[in-house]
Parts: C-alpha cells; sequence; structure tokens
C-alpha cells in the first residue's frame, strides 16, 4: 500500500524540525527582539559627525586655545576632553531614543560600570602582572601578538564583563540590539578611562593632538565594542554553538590588537606623526564594522521574523480538520 | 565563506533561547577561553623578556647573551655597551664590557683592588657594598663587586631632573691572559626589575658564587 500523505501533513512535520507552535505572547517577543532600532544607528551617525566636528574645532577653528593655559587648565580640560565622545554618544542616544525608549539609566550605568572596571583592573593587570611596558614594544612580533593575546583579549574582556554582570540578565536587555547598545557604552567608558589615564600620565594634553587621539580612541573602541555586542546580543536570545561566543570576543580582541599594531607601526614607519592619518583610519574602521553590524543585525531580524511567520502559518494548519488520506485505488484499500 | 556569514548571522534553525545550562555553559567556555588566552600571552610575555642573544666580547673569550631589544652602542675604551632604552628611569640601565691585556705577575685580587680603586675615584658618592669570590666558565676564578653611587644623566641633555642612585656590579675575571670586567649596572629603584636581564648575562658565562649562592644570582 502506497498512501500519499497530504502535502499539509508534510509542511507540518517538516516545520516541526525547525520551529515549534508559537504563541501570541511568543510572538511579540520575537518581534521585540527582532526591532532593529532605528533610532541607535542615527544616534552613531549624529555620533560621528560630531565627534569629526568636535575636532575639527579644536584643530581649524581654535588651534591655540590651549596655548596659555596652565598645566592643572590643560589636565582639567583634557578630562573635560576625554568624557566629550563618551558625551556626545549618550546625548545624541537619549535625544532619539525617545520613542522607542531605552532606559538611558541603564546605558549610562553600564558606561559607568565600564569605567570602573577599567580604571580598578586596566593598570593593576596590564601594567602590574604583565608588565607590558617591558617586552610589547620590543619588536614587531611582540606588539602584535602581545597586543592581540594579552592587551586585546583583556581590554575585550573587560567590554564583555561589563555587559554580561551588568545587564545580560535583567529585563532591560530584551531586544537583540541591546547587546551592542550597552557593549558600547561599556566600550567607551573604557575609552574615556583610557584617555583619562593618558591626559593625567601627560600632565595635560595639547588640546589639537589631544582631542584627535581621544576620538580615535573612542572610535577604536566603540567599533571593537560593536562586534562583540552582536555575540553578546545573539548569545542572550539565540541558542548558540559552544565556539560562538569565544569566536566573538577573538575577533574583537583580533580587530583591537591589529587596529593599534598597524596604527603604531605606520607612525614608526614615516618620519613625522601625523595624527589626521590615524583618525581616517579609525573614521574608516569605524564606519566599515558598524556597517556589518548593521547589516548582520537587519539580516538576522529578517530571519527571527520569518521562522516566527513559518511557526504561526503552522499555527493556523494545525487548527484546521483533519483531510481524509488519499486512497491508493488499486490495491483497493 | 557564505556558511561562515550565515552561522554568524542566525547560529540556531530555532527562534528559542538558550537553556539556562546553555549560558552556564557559554559563561563557562568564554573564561575558559580568556584565561587560554591570557596563558599564551603570558608565554609571549616570557619568551619575549627570556630572549637574548649572544655577541663575542674578543678572540679567546667567552661570548656573552644580551636581552634583545637593547641597543648596543660604541663606547669609548669598552668592548661593548648594551642599554635598555625602555627603563623607566632616566637612568638607563646598561652592560658594559671592558677588557684589557694582563699585565706580568698581575694575580686576580689585584685586577680587582685596582679596578675597585678606579671606581671610587671617578664615580660621586661610590659605596661598595659586597664583594664575592665566584667561578666563571666553570674553572675561571673571578671576583664581582656590588656598589652604589649617584649619577646625573639629565644634565648631560641639559635638564634639571634630580640625580639618581645607580646600583651596580662588577664582575671581574681573567681568561687567556686578557683581563674581562662585566658591569651592570641600573636606577637603584629598578634593580629588581632588570635582575633578570643581568641575570642572562651571568647564565651566559656560567657564573657561580662561591660564597655559598650556586646560582650566581644577582643580588
Amino acid at each position: 500500500m502506497h498512501a500519499i500523505r497530504p502535502l499539509d501533513d508534510q509542511l507540518r512535520e517538516q516545520s516541526e524540525m525547525t520551529t515549534e507552535t508559537i504563541t501570541t505572547e511568543e510572538m511579540n517577543r520575537l518581534a521585540h527582539v527582532a526591532n532593529g532600532r532605528l533610532s541607535f544607528w542615527i544616534g552613531i551617525v549624529f555620533a560621528l559627525l560630531g565627534l569629526l566636528a568636535f575636532v575639527i574645532i579644536f584643530n581649524v577653528v581654535f588651534p591655540t586655545l590651549g596655548d596659555n593655559l596652565s598645566q592643572w587648565n590643560l589636565i582639567l580640560l583634557g578630562l573635560l576632553f576625554s568624557l566629550a565622545p563618551a558625551g556626545l554618544w549618550l546625548s545624541f542616544f537619549y535625544q532619539l531614543d525617545r520613542q522607542e525608549p531605552e532606559p538611558v539609566e541603564m546605558v549610562f550605568s553600564i558606561f559607568v560600570v565600564g569605567m570602573l572596571l577599567t580604571a580598578a583592573l586596566y593598570q593593576p593587570v596590564l601594567q602590574g602582572i604583565f608588565e607590558i611596558d617591558r617586552w610589547l614594544y620590543a619588536n614587531w612580533w611582540a606588539r602584535l601578538l602581545g597586543g592581540i593575546l594579552v592587551v586585546g583579549f583583556f581590554e575585550q574582556f573587560l567590554v564583555y564583563a561589563t555587559v554580561r554582570y551588568g545587564v545580560f540578565k535583567r529585563p532591560e536587555f530584551d531586544e537583540r540590539m541591546d547587546g551592542i547598545i550597552y557593549a558600547i557604552a561599556a566600550g567607551l567608558g573604557f575609552a574615556t578611562v583610557l584617555n583619562f589615564i593618558y591626559v593625567l600620565d601627560r600632565g595635560g594634553v595639547d588640546l589639537d593632538i589631544g582631542s584627535i587621539r581621544m576620538v580615535v580612541n573612542a572610535l577604536a573602541h566603540a567599533s571593537f565594542a560593536g562586534v562583540l555586542g552582536y555575540f553578546i546580543g545573539q548569545t542572550r536570545f539565540e541558542k548558540t554553538p559552544i565556539y560562538y561566543l569565544p569566536l566573538g570576543l577573538t575577533i574583537a580582541a583580533v580587530m583591537n590588537g591589529l587596529f593599534f599594531f598597524i596604527l603604531e607601526r605606520s607612525s614608526t614607519a614615516s618620519l613625522s606623526f601625523n595624527p589626521w592619518i590615524n583618525l581616517i583610519f579609525a573614521t574608516i574602521v569605524a564606519v566599515i564594522t558598524l556597517l556589518i553590524v548593521f547589516w548582520l543585525v537587519a539580516r538576522d531580524n529578517e530571519e527571527t521574523l520569518r521562522l516566527a511567520r513559518t511557526a504561526v502559518h503552522q499555527n493556523r494548519l494545525a487548527a484546521l480538520p483533519p483531510i481524509p488520506p488519499v486512497v491508493d485505488v488499486k490495491e483497493g484499500v | 565563506m557564505a556558511s561562515l556569514f550565515s552561522a554568524l548571522r542566525k547560529p540556531s534553525v530555532t527562534n528559542q533561547p538558550p537553556s539556562v545550562w546553555e549560558t552556564r555553559r557559554n559563561d563557562l567556555v568564554i573564561i575558559l577561553w580568556f584565561a587560554l588566552m591570557l596563558a599564551l600571552g603570558l608565554g609571549i610575555r616570557n619568551r619575549v623578556l627570556n630572549a637574548s642573544h649572544t655577541l663575542a666580547i674578543g678572540e679567546g673569550l667567552p661570548n656573552i647573551a644580551l636581552p634583545v631589544g637593547w641597543s648596543i652602542t660604541k663606547a669609548e675604551g669598552l668592548a661593548l655597551q648594551a642599554k635598555n632604552l625602555a627603563s623607566p628611569s632616566m637612568f638607563d640601565a646598561e652592560i658594559d664590557v671592558y677588557t684589557r691585556d694582563l699585565k706580568p705577575n698581575e694575580a686576580i685580587e689585584l685586577v680587582h683592588s685596582a679596578w675597585s680603586l678606579k671606581r671610587s675615584e671617578i664615580l660621586p658618592q661610590y659605596r661598595e657594598l659586597s664583594v664575592e669570590n665566584v667561578k666563571v666558565q666553570n674553572d675561571i676564578t673571578g671576583m664581582r663587586t656590588t656598589y652604589a653611587y649617584v649619577a646625573d644623566p639629565t644634565r648631560e641633555s641639559g635638564a634639571s631632573g634630580l640625580p639618581v642612585v645607580v646600583e651596580a656590579q662588577d664582575l671581574v675575571f681573567v681568561q687567556n691572559n686578557k683581563v674581562v670586567v662585566v658591569t651592570t649596572a641600573a636606577d637603584a629603584a629598578e634593580w629588581t626589575d632588570e635582575a633578570p636581564y643581568f641575570q642572562q648575562v651571568y647564565d651566559s658565562l656560567k657564573l657561580q658564587l662561591l660564597d655559598g649562592d650556586a646560582q650566581g644570582g644577582v643580588q
């Protein structure tokens, strides 16, 4: 006997392998998870433009602003400059996010936690335990491998730990995009502390070159954190293979190590140091990285919604009355 | 590449969130992965810090190991000079090698005394801290003096930094009718940090202390 199974049965069976029956609540949850948060991306674009304007103001419009300032004023102004990149991003995010509100207090808290964690651990671990100043710059391969395995992994793990133990399990973390938002907040907190250290170590900075360096730091760390945040978001809402999160951390750490390796090599290769080249390079890296992340998130959200729609369709099919089986007439059954 | 992007984009074929067990697994795996990478980084660090290259200091004399990354310079009256330009102090840690022909009837004790006297005349605030009998290259008798003095490294460049207390060791031995003096010196505050580099020099000379410390360690 060769009973021909109805197409609906085949579809149902197939869909059970990939999806499960879905409730309205679940559909709402998935629609929320797959929220694209356009306001976030617009905020990023505005923040980027704001940072470039910030650099231009202190390099082109007022290039001699800091010339007559005392050392204490230079330190104070340097510390304020350090806060500028994060401040710009947070303010744009706050302004644009009113229609799709993410608790700004929580974003700000993660930024502060990122700062505190970095302030507490960065120098004791990298300078105290690993003593990077003694060996990292000894030769090119030490700079590259050490920059990835020690500095890159440590810095990115700080960002990961801030998000994982700060907000990952909280109800505010309810969209895939939240991984990126909170990781960038943590990354900017990290970059801010690095800029603080830079200013304090030098007893103030030149406002022109200093402003470029701070923006380069912020752009770079926001990019790496964006990549890591994408993986964190996926891990929060998807069943991921065992290598998935380590892969995300590795990609971010490699980017971190490679970025600063290339910057330093290009600075030492040319006789004259040109900070604008660093700024252009950081901007290109940030734009390309965030575009890729944006594309990945958009495709992923599409896939989530497609699977959800398939499940809804299956729900409707399951609600239909069963169709009698088609009988093979030749066998007379 | 397409499958990699596909796996990055949508790692799961369902929309199910991870179970509690899977979240714990992810936590554990990333911590282990992070620890493994740091351990590899520590290996790189140790390799760089222990890396050395050997240089000849003269015919019939042993080769000497110098830390990679130290700047080798030509200094007047010295067979070899290497400086650690990455020293945090204004006084760069340095390794100097001085050689000369042995005079007739000159014993190691006499060589050592003459050298110490010369040091005390040249170096400001010279103070001898200890003298040890040592063996070099397993069977050559030598003496090692630990001393301190005050250096003013910023003055030469016209700056007005504070003087630095320098801790140093002179290893004196005679081989193939040549007097060899190997000097290791660093800012006294940085001495402990620079000691592993100096140890590389002593290890290459197979230095052994005769007064108890068989390792010939840097004090």
